[in-house]
C-alpha cells in the first residue's frame, strides 16, 4: 500500500449519479483510517527532516517554514469557496504539501533585510510560495498527475533562483537558536572539517559560516562549463581538494533546501512511511539505485582542463578515476541533491506513481535515470523535481493499461 | 464438553450424542440428500451463509451433480464471536458426524474438516485413525473461509465468486450446521442451531443454542441484551453489515448478530488513488475501476476491474481511506457489464 499527501482528489462520486446508483458512503466496518489520518502520519514522518533543518538553520528556517504553512492554509481557506472544486480542497492536505514545499526551500529567506544590494529583500517569496501552491492544488489537484509542490518550486526557482542559492549553515553551538545569516562574507576555509566535529575558537564572533555548496560545486564540472582555476581539474581533485567531507551531507551541515540538511533524518522520516505502510518501498529504493547506477555509468568529465572537458561512458574504467571515486562521486552526487527527499515523500505519491504494483518499479528507475542524468548535464539541485515531474507525465500511460489479474 | 456459555434457547441444554445415537445416525436407512432437505425444511432450519452457501440448494444440486467432496470449514470470520470454532472443539464428534452423514446422503467419496490452527480439535479428524472425515488446519485470516478462495486453497479447484461450491463437485458447509444436521439426523434429541451474540457496545460475546422457530427479538429478550433505538443490529460478517431483521427465526438468521452502537453516516472523501483497495483484495479485484465503471457506467472499465473475481469480502470498503462504497459499487459494475452472477451475502 502506498499513499501520500494529496490535498485535491480525483474521482469524487458524481453526486447525482451516485444518489441513482445506490452508492452511498459505505455503512460497513471501516478501518478508521481516513485521508486525514494518512496526512498527518506524513506529516509526523516529515518532522524528522524538519527538525534536523530546523537544527543546522535555526530560527529563521522555522519561521520561514511557519510563514509558508500558514499562508497556504489560509489561502485555503479563501480557495475552498470558490467553486465546486474549491469545496474539495482539505486544509490538513495544504498544510502538508506547504510544509512540504517549505523544506524544499532554503532556510534564509525570512529576512527582512537584502540577502546582496542588488537583490530585493527576499521574504515576500514566503507567503508567495503558500499562496501558488494553493492556487496550484486549485487548479491542478484531482486531474493532472503534475505535484503541486513540485511546480511550485520549479516556478520558485525560474522566478527567484537568485535567492534559492543557500550558502549558509549555522555552527554547532548555535544549532536550532542561531541566526543563519550572521555570517562572513567570506567562505569557511575548513571545509574538510565535518561540520559535527567543529569547535568554537576564542575569535569566533558568528552564529554561522558561509560556503559554496556541493551541489554548486559539482554541476558546473560535470555539466562541462567549469573553468579550471590552474587549467586542470580532474574529477578526483575536484572531490579530494574542492568538496566538504561527506559527513556533513550524511549527517548534517551543508548549506541547502531546510529538509535535504540531513540525508539520515530524511532515510529516518522515509524509513517511518515504510513502517506504516503508506509507501510501496520498491519506488524509493529502485529511484536511488537507478540514480547511483547512472552516475557510474554516463558520461562524466574526468578532467576539465582550457581546451574542454574530456568526457568517459563509464568514468571508473579510465585510470584517472577508478571505483574509489567513481562511488565516492556519485555519493556525493546522490546526497549533494534533494534526490533524498523527493524519493521517500514525493515520489510515492498517489497522484504521482503508477496505481500498477507492476508498472510502479518501472517508474521509480524512469525516475532515478532521469534524476541522474538532469543532475549531471543541467542541474543538481532541482534535477530531482524536474525528473519526477516528467516521469509523473508518463503515470497516465501506465495506468491506461491497468486490469485485473482475477 | 459443553461450553459454559452456550446458552439453550427453546431447546434442551445440548449435550454430545451418546455413541449409540451417532451410530443409529449413520446406519439410518433413509438418510439421502432428499430426506434432509425435506427434514430441515420441516424443523425451519435454511442455512445460508459465507460459510455455508445455501445449504439446502446445495443437496438440491447434488441430486443432479456428481459430488465427489464435502468439506466442512470450522473457521470465523470474527475470532470475538467464534461460534465454529467453539462448536468443534465442544462438539467435535457430533460435528464429525453431520460431516459423515451428508457425505453419506450425497454419496461423496471424502470428506474434509479445515480447521484454524488455533483450533486444538484434533477429535475432528475420522475415527479410529481413519481419514474421513481429514482434519485439515490453515492459518486462517478473513476471507479464507470463503468457498472460492477455501476450494482452491484445500482442493485446488477453481469455483467462480458467487457460485455454489456444488459446481466444483463439492458440498460446503460450517461446523455449525454440521452439528445441526448432526443432531437432526440422529433424531430423539432436540435440533438447535447455534449463533453467538456480539455486543460491540458492551464489549462481550453471548453464545446460545436456539430452537430454530425463535425470532431474533426473542433471542436478544432471553439473553437479555437490551437494545437502544439508534442501534444498529447487522448479521453475517462484520465488514459487509447485511441488515438484521428482528423477526426473522434463528434457523433463519445468520451465525452472529453484531449488536452495534449506532455510528454517525460517514461521507465519503474522492479517491486517492491509494490503491489500498485492490493491494488487500484476495482475488486482485481493482474496486476503484469498478466505483468509476458503476458512477460513469463504462463497460470497458468494468472489463478491466476483474469483477467476476469479487467475492464481496467487504476489505476493500474497509481499507478506503476514503470511506468509498467499493463493494456497493462492484454489485454496480457488474449490472454494467450486463453479467450479474448469484452472490451470497
Amino acid at each position: 500500500m502506498s499513499s501520500s499527501p494529496s490535498a485535491v482528489t480525483a474521482n469524487e462520486p458524481s453526486p447525482t449519479r451516485a444518489t441513482d446508483a445506490g452508492l452511498r458512503p459505505a455503512a460497513g466496518a471501516w478501518s478508521g483510517v481516513s485521508n486525514d489520518r494518512v496526512q498527518l502520519m506524513t506529516a509526523v514522518a516529515l518532522l524528522f527532516p524538519l527538525a534536523a533543518g530546523l537544527a543546522v538553520f535555526g530560527w529563521r528556517a522555522a519561521a520561514g517554514t511557519a510563514v509558508v504553512v500558514v499562508t497556504a492554509v489560509v489561502a485555503a481557506a479563501a480557495w475552498q469557496r470558490v467553486g465546486r472544486r474549491g469545496s474539495r480542497i482539505s486544509i490538513i492536505g495544504i498544510a502538508i504539501l506547504s510544509l512540504l514545499l517549505a523544506m524544499t526551500l532554503p532556510g534564509h529567506l525570512f529576512s527582512l533585510t537584502p540577502l546582496s544590494p542588488n537583490l530585493p529583500p527576499s521574504w515576500p517569496i514566503l507567503p508567495a510560495a503558500g499562496i501558488v501552491l494553493t492556487m496550484l492544488c486549485w487548479m491542478l489537484g484531482g486531474t493532472s498527475r503534475i505535484h503541486p509542490v513540485l511546480l511550485t518550486h520549479l516556478l520558485l526557482v525560474v522566478l527567484f533562483q537568485p535567492h534559492l542559492d543557500a550558502r549558509h549553515v549555522l555552527k554547532p553551538e548555535h544549532a536550532l537558536r542561531g541566526d543563519l545569516l550572521d555570517a562572513p562574507a567570506t567562505e569557511s576555509a575548513s571545509i574538510r572539517v565535518p561540520w559535527i566535529a567543529q569547535r568554537q575558537t576564542s575569535d569566533d564572533v558568528h552564529d554561522a559560516f558561509s560556503r559554496v555548496p556541493v551541489s554548486a560545486r559539482l554541476t558546473p564540472f560535470t555539466t562541462g562549463r567549469a573553468p579550471p582555476e590552474r587549467a586542470w581539474l580532474s574529477l578526483e581533485g575536484l572531490i579530494r581538494d574542492r568538496l566538504p567531507a561527506i559527513e556533513d551531507l550524511i549527517v548534517a551541515g551543508e548549506p541547502g533546501p531546510v529538509g535535504c540538511a540531513s540525508a539520515v533524518a530524511v532515510i529516518v522520516g522515509g524509513l517511518f512511511l515504510l513502517y506504516r505502510g503508506l509507501i510501496d518501498y520498491r519506488i524509493p529504493l529502485l529511484i536511488i539505485a537507478a540514480a547511483f547506477l547512472t552516475f557510474l555509468i554516463l558520461p562524466v568529465p574526468i578532467v576539465v582542463t582550457d581546451q574542454g572537458p574530456q568526457w568517459r561512458w563509464l568514468a571508473f574504467r579510465a585510470s584517472a578515476a577508478g571505483w574509489g571515486v567513481a562511488i565516492t562521486f556519485a555519493n556525493y552526487e546522490v546526497l549533494a541533491s534533494p534526490l533524498l527527499l523527493m524519493a521517500m515523500f514525493i515520489a510515492p505519491s498517489a497522484s504521482i506513481r503508477p496505481m500498477s504494483r507492476r508498472w510502479r518499479p518501472v517508474f521509480a528507475v524512469v525516475a532515478g535515470v532521469l534524476t541522474a542524468a538532469l543532475q549531471l548535464y543541467v542541474n543538481v539541485a532541482t534535477a530531482p523535481y524536474m525528473a519526477i515531474l516528467i516521469a509523473g507525465l508518463l503515470t497516465p500511460a501506465m495506468d491506461r493499461g491497468y486490469r485485473s489479474r482475477a | 464438553m459443553l461450553n459454559p456459555a452456550f446458552i439453550p434457547i427453546g431447546v434442551d441444554p445440548p449435550a454430545p450424542l451418546s455413541d449409540a445415537a451417532r451410530d443409529a445416525a449413520l446406519n439410518r436407512p433413509e438418510l439421502s440428500a432428499a430426506w434432509l432437505v425435506h427434514r430441515l425444511r420441516e424443523v425451519g432450519i435454511d442455512i445460508d451463509r459465507m460459510t455455508a452457501p445455501r445449504l439446502i440448494d446445495q443437496l438440491l444440486q447434488s441430486a443432479t451433480r456428481p459430488i465427489d467432496t464435502v468439506i466442512c470449514a470450522a473457521l470465523d470470520a470474527d475470532p470475538e464471536a467464534a461460534v465454529n470454532g467453539i462448536i468443534a472443539t465442544a462438539f467435535a464428534d457430533d460435528v464429525r458426524l453431520g460431516v459423515e452423514c451428508l457425505g453419506k446422503a450425497v454419496r461423496a467419496a471424502r470428506s474434509i474438516i479445515v480447521a484454524d490452527t488455533a483450533v486444538r480439535a484434533p477429535k475432528l479428524a475420522g475415527r479410529r485413525g481413519g481419514d474421513n472425515p481429514r482434519l485439515i488446519t490453515i492459518d486462517h485470516i478473513y476471507p479464507q473461509l470463503h468457498p472460492a478462495l477455501l476450494l482452491r486453497a484445500v482442493l485446488k479447484r477453481k469455483l467462480v465468486a458467487g457460485r455454489l461450491p456444488v459446481e466444483a463437485g463439492v458440498l460446503m458447509l460450517d461446523a455449525a450446521a454440521a452439528w445441526t444436521l448432526g443432531r437432526l439426523v440422529a433424531g430423539n434429541v432436540s435440533v438447535a442451531v447455534p449463533a453467538a451474540v456480539r455486543d460491540h457496545r458492551a464489549g462481550r460475546t453471548l453464545f446460545a443454542a436456539i430452537a430454530p422457530e425463535v425470532a431474533i427479538e426473542a433471542v436478544l429478550s432471553s439473553l437479555q441484551v437490551g437494545i437502544e433505538s439508534d442501534d444498529a443490529i447487522v448479521t453475517g460478517e462484520l465488514l459487509l453489515r447485511t441488515p438484521a431483521n428482528l423477526a426473522t427465526p434463528a434457523g433463519k438468521s445468520g451465525l452472529v448478530l453484531h449488536l452495534l452502537p449506532r455510528a454517525a453516516p460517514v461521507a465519503a472523501e474522492p479517491c486517492v488513488r491509494c490503491n489500498w483497495c485492490a493491494d488487500v483484495c484476495p482475488t486482485a479485484v481493482l474496486p476503484m475501476l469498478a466505483l468509476e465503471a458503476a458512477q460513469f457506467n463504462n463497460v470497458s472499465l468494468a472489463d478491466r476491474a476483474g469483477l467476476d473475481g469479487c467475492i464481496e469480502c467487504g476489505l476493500c470498503d474497509y481499507v478506503c481511506p476514503s470511506k468509498l462504497p467499493l463493494v456497493a459499487a462492484t454489485r454496480i459494475a457488474r449490472r454494467v457489464r450486463g453479467a450479474m452472477p448469484v452472490v451470497n451475502g
